[in-house]
């Protein structure tokens, strides 16, 4: 019985004009941003090659220099954007993608891409993910608001209760149904998404990658069914399918539209961030601190009663080597200290958003979206925090050089220094933050089936 | 007869809850909005604030410590941190911030002002040192865009409208007592107009009022009232269109149900999917040169230079015969000068790298600017960021003030900073100016004709429907 009625709803549903054009419309807006975002990372995969190889070449050519000088020189690291961003490019629009390498200094990464495109850029880029969170409902309510209301309307309710169909067996035929020819919907992202794994990812990073597809496939269609378990407990429990509408469409705009914004100003009223003007004030301020002066100096006694010496120009080391390098100690800390105090804040900011999700599932698949494409600020802070890795022993070894320049005067090999590159989390490590937000989507997706399986009990013909 | 009309339907109208709930909630909304522009509004200007006395306590603190020390000068003191020298004066003391203060109209609109930098240290050095630090804001929430005023204005009031005129005839006939209005003297058009009228006066009477007590409670300046209102003038026209789509569509479908998937839909394609794809056409016609390549050319240029830092060094004196050693020593001082070259090499070669982006920028802004009277949402959007000063254009304005500002500071700081001379020039420090032109009303008049005339095309449309309206 419930294959019949879902075979029976499924028909109907692909054969409602409404649904052709909306569903044809998903697929063409999918399918025009995923190949444009296709275009897009193959182009920026390229430049940041290409510029990453010219650093590359241009610090190995750096000939006889001073270690010191070269730390100064420094290297830029070059963000590659990740294969799924044809799915859903997340924050990368609004961070930085260049990373300036040097001594003494932890910087902060230069050009974010919004930069380069207009105001009206801030009403929303075309993107999967943005038919997914917003469009994608809207196609359930299309579906199914008159699933049973409409049946309720029409009389033919009456009909299929009297002829000993259960409201469990119509509710799980209609979902089944209704739920098909939203999967039809969803094939095209899941095309795009495997073929850019398999074709922009490195080898080393395909499975991930695949992994990763499947899964944003996988939380849409949670997200769907979460929506239509809700648009079918609406349909069984309202009076006519015009209150269905309402409905579900008022809960639409207030979860999907309004809800997120309101929720990330609500963080920053929270827990607002300094002003770049302040955090650098501060900043510079401990950096300039005499207590480094005089630590310093104390750390300059020791070494050189360490040698039994009494000037640094005794010393079998080059105190320069030694004094840099306490130097950049000394200010890794304060990075840490100052750099640590803003990630809090803007942790505690996304910890609001997603636990958000209590009150609409769409914050936490827009989370769990990005951060299953590696574009979210997980991924941008691994980024920064490898790149920040390597500047801190790219200054050990430079130091190292310039302290044993005494022993050891020949020049330095530049190629002792390694390349940067960016090992991006593994899907475990990405998902571990977003935990909550996978559970509270499950959550949702379980108290929706639950609102329908109660609504269909009191389900009757008026 | 109109009286009476308008008497029956207030009488209705008063018991309609889900209307009532629906004015309240966007008037709520809209003073939200209100708040949130307004604590942002602020935030800028405390930075800006900030940015003020530190330039003048560092300016204080330069004065101070050079008489400190004329009167008893040191043994020892790195140049650099010298209040009597030009480059410490330049490194330690000197903060000449370019500041991009909010406009009175700003809290309306947080439009670019999160996204762009408003508050800029300039110095004499090449533009690239100076002009990227970008303000600490989640990116989450740069994404998600602010919910301001504007913001509910171009998303949540169109949906309000719908919510609360979208059945207002196709409930009747599913009620089945359209035939029964049928029977009575007087015209659908005219009931159904009272009806309109009535509520979308009510309903963006209210938005209106809400607006402006929310503008006067958060303290809005009444200098920005003209701007306000303009803005509102524009939204109200917005909320009209809208009305009159829900008009049209509502004379031609025939259950509720399919007025208001009709009119999502509708809402859907103008202010989401338009928009989106639009703005995906334009970055793609008109794509920004790759930033790794930008790079890539700079440090490649400023490598270049160095290495013939003696060759341009010998050019520069060549243009600037004024700043040739003269009777000091020829190598004193020749740091600054082959620095002030090398700049100069590296400003000359990454110029026109510049350019290209504010080149393909001004082409999408273009673009855009032809295409929004493709999507009302765009058409009012683009004029509230002009309104609240945190559009493009204002920024630009700006960022080319401080070009001005930079090619000042360089003539000032290169003399100056060649001659070991006795540094005392404190207040003659080029100061950073830059002002809003006059409000233009011109460019507006073709957005008030793009938000009415589909609105009166709508009203004709469906007036022209109801002649044949069959209960």
């Amino acid at each position: 019985m419930i294959a019949t009625i879902a075979r029976h709803t499924f028909t109907e549903a692909v054969r409602d004009g409404r649904f052709r054009v909306a569903a044809g419309l998903v697929v063409i807006l999918v399918t025009l941003s995923g190949l444009l975002g296709w275009q897009a990372v193959r182009a920026l995969e390229r430049e940041a090659a290409g510029a990453s190889n010219a650093e590359r070449s241009r610090w190995l050519g750096q000939g006889d220099k001073n270690p010191h000088s070269a730390a100064h020189y420094g290297v830029y690291a070059f963000k590659t954007p990740r294969p799924l961003a044809v799915l859903d490019p997340g924050v990368q629009p609004y961070l930085g993608s260049i990373l300036y390498l040097e001594a003494h200094r932890q910087n902060e990464p230069l050009y974010r891409p919004a930069q380069d495109t207009t105001a009206a850029a801030r009403l929303g880029d075309l993107s999967a993910a943005l038919v997914g969170r917003t469009l994608l409902p809207l196609l359930v309510i299309l579906l199914g608001f008159a699933a049973l209301a409409g049946e309720r309307e029409s009389g033919t309710l009456r009909q299929l209760l009297s002829l000993g169909v259960t409201p469990r067996a119509l509710l799980a035929g209609k979902a089944l149904g209704l739920g098909g020819a939203l999967a039809l919907v969803l094939i095209p992202p899941a095309l795009l998404g495997l073929a850019a794994a398999t074709m922009l990812a490195p080898p080393g990073q395909r499975g991930d990658e695949w992994a990763r597809a499947v899964l944003w496939i996988g939380v849409h269609a949670l997200y769907a069914t979460t929506f239509l378990f809700l648009t079918l407990a609406v349909s069984a429990r309202v009076r006519s399918s015009r209150i269905a509408i309402v409905v579900l469409l008022t809960f639409w705009l207030v979860t999907v539209v309004a809800w997120p914004r309101l929720l990330s100003d609500l963080g920053r009223w929270w827990h607002p961030t300094p002003s770049q003007l302040a955090f650098r004030d501060a900043l510079d301020a401990a950096l300039g601190d005499p207590h480094g002066r005089e630590t310093l100096e104390v750390q300059r006694q020791a070494i050189l009663k360490h040698y039994g010496v009494t000037s640094t120009a005794d010393l079998p080391v080059n105190w320069a080597g030694i004094a840099l390098q306490f130097g950049e100690e000394r200010a890794n800390g304060l990075f840490d200290r100052h750099y640590g105090a803003v990630w809090s804040t803007l942790d505690a900011q996304d910890r609001l958003f997603q636990f958000g999700s209590l009150a609409s599932p769409a914050p936490a698949l827009q989370l769990l979206s990005q951060a299953l494409t590696g574009n979210d600020t997980g991924h941008h802070r691994a980024f920064l925090r490898q790149a920040e890795t390597h500047r801190r022993a790219m200054q050990v070894t430079l130091n190292g050089a310039l302290r044993d320049s005494k022993s050891s005067p020949s020049p330095f090999r530049w190629e002792t220094i390694p390349v940067f590159h960016y090992q991006p989390p593994v899907l475990r490590e990405a998902l571990a933050p977003l935990v909550p937000s996978l559970a509270l989507l499950f959550a949702w997706s379980a108290a929706a089936a639950a609102a329908a399986l109660w609504s269909v009990r009191h389900l009757t013909p008026r | 007869m109109l009286p009476t009309l308008l008497r029956l339907e207030w009488r209705h109208l008063r018991r309609d809850t889900a209307f009532w709930i629906a004015t309240a909630v966007l008037a709520l909304a809209v003073i939200g909005g209100l708040a949130s522009g307004f604590a942002w509004t602020r935030f800028q200007q405390e930075t800006i604030d900030r940015a003020r006395t530190m330039a003048e306590e560092r300016l204080a603190a330069a004065k101070t410590d050079a008489a400190r020390y004329r009167a008893s000068p040191p043994d020892r003191l790195n140049p650099n941190l010298d209040p009597r020298d030009a480059r410490g004066f330049e490194f330690s003391y000197l903060r000449r911030f370019a500041l991009l203060p909010p406009t009175p109209a700003a809290p309306l609109a947080v439009g670019q002002s999160d996204l762009l930098p408003t508050v800029l240290r300039v110095t004499y050095r090449p533009k690239e040192t100076f002009l990227n630090p970008y303000e600490i804001e989640n990116p989450l929430r740069l994404l998600l865009g602010r919910f301001d005023a504007t913001f509910v204005a171009i998303y949540l009031l169109p949906l309000g409208i719908l919510a609360v005129s979208s059945s207002l005839l196709t409930r009747e006939r599913e009620a089945g007592t359209l035939a029964l209005l049928a029977s009575l003297p007087l015209s659908f058009r005219r009931w159904l107009a009272v009806r309109f009228l009535l509520r979308g006066g009510l309903f963006l009477g209210a938005f209106a009022m809400a607006t402006l007590a929310g503008w006067l409670l958060f303290g809005g300046s009444l200098e920005a009232l003209e701007s306000v209102l303009t803005w509102l003038v524009l939204a109200l026209l917005y909320g009209g269109f809208w009305f009159a789509l829900s008009w049209w569509v509502g004379s031609r479908a025939r259950t509720p149900a399919a007025c208001a998937l009709t009119l999502s839909g509708a809402w859907l394609a103008w202010v989401v999917i338009l928009p989106a794809t639009l703005n995906l056409l334009v970055r793609h016609l008109y794509p920004p040169p790759a930033r790794a390549a930008f790079q890539d050319a700079v440090r490649h240029g400023t490598d270049e230079a160095q290495r013939r830092g003696s060759q341009l060094l010998a050019k520069y004196l060549e243009d600037h015969p004024e700043l040739a050693p003269g009777d000091t020593p020829a190598n004193e001082n020749d740091f600054f000068r082959t620095r002030f070259a090398i700049n100069a090499e590296i400003e000359r070669l990454s110029a026109p790298l510049r350019a290209r982006f504010g080149q393909q920028l001004s082409r999408q802004q273009s673009l855009i600017e032809q295409l929004r009277w493709l999507s009302p949402a765009l058409v009012l959007h683009h004029h509230a960021l002009t309104l609240a000063g945190t559009d493009r254009a204002r920024h630009q304005r700006w960022l080319e003030a401080i070009d001005g500002l930079h090619a000042r500071l360089v003539q000032f700081f290169e003399p100056r900073l060649l001659r070991s001379a006795d540094f005392q020039d404190y207040d003659a420090v080029p100061v950073f100016e830059f002002s809003d032109p006059p409000p233009s009303r011109g460019a507006l008049g073709p957005a008030l004709a793009a938000l009415l005339l589909p609105s009166l095309l709508f009203v004709l449309l469906g007036a022209a429907r109801l002649r044949s309206v069959q209960p």
